[in-house]
């Protein structure tokens, strides 16, 4: 039944049975959305890419220019969540920063899942030295704390957003390249490949129209979950001062210039953590519950 | 199992070679002139050439690659430019401060993760399992250095509970170090008052840095606890009509443990790169607060000396656990890897 599984099959199988897959896979929806948990991921997501989108064109009031007369105002009518020390409105900033974080996770998240991809396939596929190599490559990046090496690589080019991200894509493609690579060697030996092989399908179509597209999925649940852990992760290294550089309104160089002022002013450095924190729960609880729906086998909450 | 154990050194061999290398081009063939990195901005032409020189970098890169390697084995880490002392000097004196912080995060880890986990397992799919699925969740996705802001924010700021940061209060004095653990040794050489600032100071940085990862130990602890109790020998176990709370700690939570061993392996890896925002924010006297302050000053030999050393303590803990993995479940070293 593993086939059935890989997106296109539903719509295949409809012609023959169309009100009953229907209704099957409206279920899996219920059972998406019908679990408190992942209704609020999904919210919470939905809302972060609604707002990520309102605050790259407009913001209620300046994300980069502050008025000297507002500085480190409490949140108030005007300034729901109060200005900092150079009067910028906190939630303007709060807001124009959704964007940046969202451009960081997807950027990190594309390179490294492209790289995962074709690394996977190949390694999965092919298999002999070139796996071995591979595989002892994203054994030593697994070997040793990701973030030591984003911070290394980060002193050496220089802090800005860019090396950031470019540290970032290069100790994440390890572990999308393993999950590739394991998926692959699963569905190589199943019967829809071999009866692909058997009627004379090439490598490369079977890589490509076969073993592909039913890896998606479990590249798809991770990128959720990952969403989260590259968001904190960006905002780790500007906090540190290795991310973003100043007047950028990264939400973890926020945090860093609102903790000198935290035991008086505290809404400088509240608000941009808050917004981290609810947005990486949001992915968690989504990619959690896109897990336990779509690839139950893989889930520690369906036992 | 000898050929697992083996199989795993030669792993861990590898991967402290690739570390050392990497560390190395990262820092002196991605900068375009490493020597003007390490004399400064403000360094003259003259002061450049002499670092060059110092440092050996007016030769070919896989010369000093080779030097590099060689001092390695040595236990050669060069001199920081910050301190002006041997990298492998500071980072002995900063190291106790890191495992002491480190460990004590790890009882946190277990204290909070493990009967949350039991908790989670037992009441399933109930309120209390989803309760305890979204702290987890909600202590995973939390930035561990906004959490510790927060933490001064409510426990200094607002309660005047405990010390905002550091790792002894003014007026007490350090203890001799006999184990280099300030709070040990101040428990040993019997300064009940100076034990108890210790410890006051220890709290929030403890807490936070284990609260970081906690959600891996509850979501582990609970789908090891589900395996085992769908056992056999647990439906005998009710069957014959021992107590629940019996039945849970004695036939379920002493088997589940045996997987969580792997588990603490992967808190090493959470507390090394955590203790780089904890210690500065709380400006603990530790190796990531060393590490930070090398990052932002270009320090490159501790940079890569203390990289390389984080790396060589991951990859032993590593290395141990699997092998305690091994020895408590030899049905592990059969499986490709025993990491949950």
């Amino acid at each position: 039944m593993k086939a059935a599984a890989g997106p296109g099959a539903a719509e295949r199988a409809s012609a023959f049975t169309g009100r009953a897959t229907r209704r099957r896979r409206l279920g899996r929806w219920r059972l998406l959305f019908g679990v408190p948990a992942n209704l609020t991921g999904a919210i919470i997501a939905g809302l972060f890419l609604l707002l990520s989108a309102i605050g790259a064109v407009w913001t209620p009031g300046s994300a980069v220019n502050g008025s000297l007369t507002d500085v480190l105002q409490a949140p108030s009518g005007a300034h729901p969540f109060g200005t900092d020390d150079l009067g910028r409105d906190i939630l303007s900033r709060v807001l124009a920063g959704a964007h940046l974080e969202l451009e960081v996770a997807v950027i990190v998240l594309l390179v490294a899942g492209l790289l995962g991809i074709v690394l996977g396939l190949l390694t999965g596929y092919l298999g002999g030295w070139f796996d071995e190599v591979v595989m002892r490559i994203t054994d030593i990046f697994l070997g040793f704390p990701a973030l030591l090496f984003a911070v290394m690589l980060g002193a050496a080019l220089g802090p800005s957003l860019g090396h950031a991200i470019l540290a970032m894509s290069v100790v994440w493609w390890p572990w999308y390249a393993r999950i590739l690579r394991g998926q692959v060697i699963k569905l190589r030996h199943d019967q829809f490949i071999e009866a692909a092989y058997a009627i004379g399908a090439s490598r490369w179509r079977i890589m490509m129209r076969h073993i592909l597209p039913n890896t998606i999925q479990a590249l798809l649940i991770q990128a959720t979950l990952d969403v989260g852990s590259a968001i904190l992760t960006a905002a780790t290294l500007g906090f540190v001062g290795l991310g973003a550089q100043p007047p950028s309104p990264e939400w973890g160089a926020m945090v860093a210039e609102g903790q000198q002022y935290v035991l008086a002013q505290w809404w400088v450095a509240v608000f941009p953590g808050i917004a981290i924190m609810i947005v990486s729960i949001g992915f968690s609880l989504l990619g959690d519950g896109l897990r336990d729906v779509l690839d139950p086998a893989l889930s520690p909450y369906t036992k | 199992m000898l050929a697992f154990i083996l199989r795993r050194l030669a792993l861990a061999i590898l991967v402290l070679w690739g570390a050392a290398t990497i560390a190395f081009f990262v820092s002196h063939a991605v900068p375009a002139d490493p020597a003007r990195l390490i004399a400064g901005p403000q360094a003259t032409h003259a002061q450049i050439e002499a670092v060059r020189k110092a440092y050996g970098l007016n030769l070919p890169l896989y010369e000093q690659y080779g030097f590099y390697l060689g001092g390695l084995m040595h236990g050669n880490l060069g001199y920081s430019m910050l301190t002006q002392q041997p990298v492998l000097q500071n980072i002995y004196d900063y190291f106790p401060a890191t495992v002491e912080l480190g460990l004590s995060s790890f009882v946190i880890f277990v204290v909070v993760g493990l009967p949350l986990g039991v908790l989670a397992a037992v009441y399933r799919t109930r309120w209390v399992d989803q309760v305890v699925r979204t702290l987890g969740v909600a202590a995973t996705s939390a930035p561990g250095f906004w959490l510790a802001i927060m933490a001064q924010l409510v426990f200094y700021g607002i309660l005047h509970w405990l010390p905002l940061e550091g790792q002894f209060g003014v007026g007490i004095a350090p203890p001799h170090p006999l184990t280099g653990f300030y709070i040990v040794d101040d428990l040993l050489e019997g300064h009940w008052a100076a034990f108890m600032d210790g410890l006051r100071h220890l709290v929030l940085p403890a807490v936070t840095l284990g609260l970081a990862s906690v959600g891996y130990m509850i979501r582990m602890t609970r789908s090891s606890m589900l395996e085992y109790m769908r056992e056999d020998y647990v439906r005998t176990a009710r069957a014959k009509g021992l107590p629940e709370m019996r039945v849970l700690l004695r036939h379920v939570l002493r088997n589940a443990l045996t997987p969580l061993i792997s588990i603490s392996g992967l808190q090493v890896g959470s507390v090394l790169s955590g203790v780089v925002v904890i210690e500065s924010v709380f400006d603990w006297p530790g190796i990531g607060r060393y590490l930070l302050t090398a990052v932002l000053n270009l320090d490159f030999n501790a940079i890569v000396g203390v990289t390389v050393v984080l790396t060589l303590v991951y990859v032993v803990v590593n290395l141990l656990t699997d092998i305690a993995y091994v020895l408590t479940d030899p049905r592990a070293s059969l499986g490709e890897s025993p990491r949950l």
